[in-house]
């Protein structure tokens, strides 16, 4: 396969290369016919393997250093380079930076410690495009384990990426828009609906005052509990404090009502100062809201705790409780959980949840913000 | 935790016999409160926590929007609320890991003025005359309660 003539190496860097002039001079090597005939079936298995590999997939060896030493015509093919372009290289030729130095490390220090590595990685062609690759890297040690050579094996997956990504996308914009809606119906059930029977219910108390029938003081009061019912789900659509105070007085109602409604005591803790983004607040506001709802759900305690934070570059907002805690094996087919994860990634964040059965739980939300 | 009057005194012997007749794991009684009508659970029978007296229903939500707003006794069954994303209406059947129940409207002439309710913490069916006997202790603790007029605690 290899256009580099070698054969005058025993044994080639490059995998089975030899196989075919070996086969050639067994022969006359080795007398006993069986054990002859075993080594070349078994040469043969390798040579086979390795074809099999070249056509399934994207192969490059590269020595201890990271130096290129082969590559097939798929590596070839999709970064756009020669063979000659590439042997004597290392992968910083096809690396797209998208990856940061820790990255890097944590791959080199897994394989030269004899790890199999395994990943995605994002490269760049020659002509400037960008793909990702599935990426296996398997070192192969010498007999103090000390690797001499590493054999990467790749798979295209770039459409996956962009797949995957458009639909990180597309549920960022769909959560903003489900959050858009969620305000104007608020807004114009507290505005529309609500002020309607505000004004139906001064009628009727002037009318009672007046001295009109008592049937009417009955009606009154069914209108201020249908008062009060649409003003309950305006707030739980959306509550306008967020939009008009912010995070801090809306988490604030929110745990108020949710201590009443419950019968959990909540200890809140914030430091926030000054008002992020509404994005941000959105964010927070939802996540603590989903975790709280499950530790009513589930975890079987008295109390939990609600804690919001600056850290300057950051904000962190943190969920907890000491309750039954549950194993991410047997947790459900619920969305909470997920829905948290895309919320905080659509703002740039991170969400962990730790949680242990019998030990409680704790969900940690994480968004950068622009310090200053 | 509650200083008993007399009044609490009678009620909670009827929620008792109500759950030992029936079986069950909790029984519970809430009232409508204030001009608002807020429902709030008052007395329990089998309750594993005190959970249940710092709940206030939302209106138009879980109990307070089907059995209280219609009017007329439902059977809950914690799968079919997480079905249809209602458990978490429900903070009484939370607090006290009920994964049944069985409740009434408590009437006083034509108003609701309570709940009656009966919670097992296993899967169940309430069979007819388990629902008549609900019944007849409904019936029995809307007279106490009606007697003896709810006394104003602010708490
Ligand atoms: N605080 C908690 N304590 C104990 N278990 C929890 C807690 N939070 C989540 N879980 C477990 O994790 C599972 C998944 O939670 P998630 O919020 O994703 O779904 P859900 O609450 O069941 O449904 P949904 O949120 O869609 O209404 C829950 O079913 C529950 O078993
Ligand atoms: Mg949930």
């Amino acid at each position: 396969m290899s256009e580099r003539s070698s054969q005058e190496r025993y044994p080639s860097e490059n995998i089975a290369e030899n196989v075919d002039s070996l086969l050639e001079r067994l022969d006359g090597q080795i007398a006993d016919p069986a054990f002859r005939d075993v080594l070349k079936r078994s040469l043969k298995q390798l040579a086979d393997v390795k074809f099999a590999l070249d056509e399934a997939s994207i192969v490059a060896v590269t020595d201890r250093k990271g130096t290129i030493q082969y590559v097939n015509d798929k590596f070839c093919k999709i970064s756009g380079y020669s063979r000659e372009e590439l042997i004597g290289q290392d992968h910083r030729l096809v690396n797209s930076g998208c990856h940061g130095k820790a990255f890097m490390r944590d791959l080199w220090s897994s394989i030269s410690s004899g790890h199999v590595w395994q990943g995605e990685i994002k490269n760049r062609s020659k002509n400037g495009g960008e793909y990702w690759v599935d990426t296996t890297i398997v070192p192969f040690v010498d007999a103090e384990g000390r690797p001499y050579q590493y054999l990467a094996i790749r798979h295209e997956v770039t459409q996956l990426k962009q797949t995957e990504e458009q639909l990180q996308s597309m549920m960022a914009q769909m959560m903003q828009i489900q959050e858009e809606e969620r305000r104007r119906f608020s807004r114009d059930l507290h505005d529309g609906i609500g002020q309607s029977l505000f004004s139906l219910k001064i009628t009727l108390d002037r009318m009672i005052s007046e001295g009109a029938d008592k049937g009417l003081e009955n009606l009154g009061r069914e209108v201020s509990q249908l008062m009060a019912e649409v003003r309950g789900l305006a707030w739980e659509l959306r509550p306008s404090v967020l939009d008009d105070l912010g995070i801090v007085p809306a988490l604030r109602t929110y745990i108020e009502n949710y201590e009443q409604h419950y019968g959990i005591r909540v200890h809140f803790d914030c430091n926030l100062r000054k008002r992020p983004n509404l994005l941000i607040e959105t964010t927070i506001y939802r996540v603590v809201q989903e975790a709280l709802t499950n530790v009513a759900k589930y975890a079987d305690v008295f109390e939990a705790c609600v804690a919001v934070r600056d850290h300057g570059d950051h904000l962190e907002a943190v969920v907890e409780d000491r309750g039954i805690g549950f194993s991410r094996e047997k947790k459900g087919r619920g969305v909470g959980l997920f829905s948290m994860e895309e919320r905080a990634r659509a703002v740039a964040g991170e969400l962990r949840v730790r949680s242990q059965p019998g030990e409680g739980t704790a969900v940690k939300l994480k968004v950068p913000i622009k310090a200053g | 935790m509650l200083s008993m009057n007399n009044r609490d005194h009678l009620l909670t012997e009827e929620l008792q016999r109500l759950r030992t007749q029936i079986g069950s794991d909790f029984c519970s009684l809430g009232l409508l409160e204030g001009y608002d009508r807020l429902l709030k659970w008052k007395l329990a029978s089998g309750n594993v926590n005190d959970r249940f007296l710092s709940i206030i229903e939302r209106p138009g939500r879980g109990l307070s929007g089907s059995v209280v707003k219609v009017g007329r006794a439902m059977q809950l069954n914690v799968p079919e609320l997480v079905a249809a994303r209602q458990l978490h209406e429900y903070a009484v059947l939370l607090a006290e890991n009920l994964r049944s129940a069985y409740a009434i409207p408590l009437f006083i002439g034509n108003q609701v003025t309570g709940i009656l309710l009966a919670g097992d913490r296993k899967r169940r069916i309430y069979r007819t005359e388990e629902r008549n006997q609900i019944a007849l202790a409904g019936e029995r603790i809307t007279q106490i309660v009606a007697e003896q007029a709810v006394e104003p605690k602010s708490s």
